[in-house]
């Protein structure tokens, strides 16, 4: 992730139009958006479009960030909301009105590797806190500071999350593999 | 040990580099091109008027350079400014001209348009 001086600069440069800019910020935040749109839709693809549009909206509204160094956190914010948009919409269109929240829908890519779809399998387990504290930590290295700041949390409870999910995973996936042997 | 990272690389988008790079690319360019769409007109005007500047100043600078070079202005140009000078002149002294003098001013620029 960008330190908040660098990513001051990029968000001033980005405010002027400078092409170089927009793509650094993309570079240095469509992931961390993807981790967070993960942990609410459960299917990477969806992720990744998820992602996207955050992005592309976050530029759109670019003026209003009051606090550039804090971009990261901003977009963030704005991912969990289009993501939970997008997870409302697909309960409206894929499934009746009133089953289930938030819960994730894992290996529905009909593609998706054993391995692959055992992790989605295990992190829907999850509750969505230690899905997004656990993928912003073990896929992207985000410090517990850099969570707390970004899901508005605190360090200890990001802590407590992360310890949370990995056991929860780690015996998911214990069972699974046992499963399959 | 239950601490240690849990293994999320099959998860990772960037494992194709390649696609993931396209991906950012994609990304890039539709921010951009939504960019664009939301600069208004008078964005426009702003964007350009640092530029229109420049080019003003430049274009001064050539004309006054030309006018230094040659020694004055033509004829023509002094003509043509003869009024105004001769304005200037009454209002920065607070001289009040004559009757006459004004008549004739003003008869000179009538009688040229």
């Amino acid at each position: 992730m960008l330190s908040d001086d660098a990513t001051r600069a990029w968000v001033h440069r980005a405010r002027r139009g400078e092409p170089a800019a927009f793509e650094a910020l993309v570079r240095a935040y469509l992931r961390p958006a993807y981790a967070v749109a993960l942990a609410i839709v459960g299917r990477p693809a969806d992720a990744e479009d998820v992602a996207q549009d955050a992005l592309v909206l976050a530029f759109e509204r670019l003026e209003t960030c009051r606090e550039p160094e804090r971009f990261g956190a901003w977009l963030l914010q704005i991912a969990r909301n289009q993501a939970k948009n997008w997870l409302d919409r697909r309960k409206l269109r894929d499934v009746p009105a009133g089953e289930g929240a938030e819960e994730v829908d894992p290996g529905a890519l009909p593609d998706a590797s054993a391995e692959r779809g055992a992790l989605l399998r295990a992190l829907g387990a999850l509750r969505p806190a230690e899905r997004e504290v656990v993928l912003l930590h073990d896929l992207e290295g985000f410090t517990h500071g850099e969570i707390a700041s970004a899901l508005g949390i605190s360090e200890v409870h990001s802590r407590q999350h992360l310890f949370q999910a990995r056991q929860r995973l780690r015996a998911a996936l214990g069972s699974a593999s046992e499963g399959h042997t | 040990m239950t601490d240690d990272p849990v293994d999320l690389s099959a998860l990772d988008p960037a494992r194709d580099s390649a696609r993931w790079e396209a991906r950012i690319g994609a990304v890039t360019t539709r921010v951009l091109a939504a960019r664009r769409r939301k600069v208004s007109v008078g964005d426009q005007l702003a964007l350009w008027a640092r530029p229109s500047m420049a080019v003003a100043a430049s274009l001064a600078l050539v004309t006054w350079a030309g006018v230094w070079a040659f020694g004055g202005l033509a004829p023509a140009v002094q003509r043509s400014s003869d009024p105004a000078i001769e304005l200037a002149r009454w209002a920065s002294t607070g001289e009040l001209p004559a009757t006459p003098q004004l008549m004739k001013l003003l008869g000179d620029s009538h009688g040229r348009d």
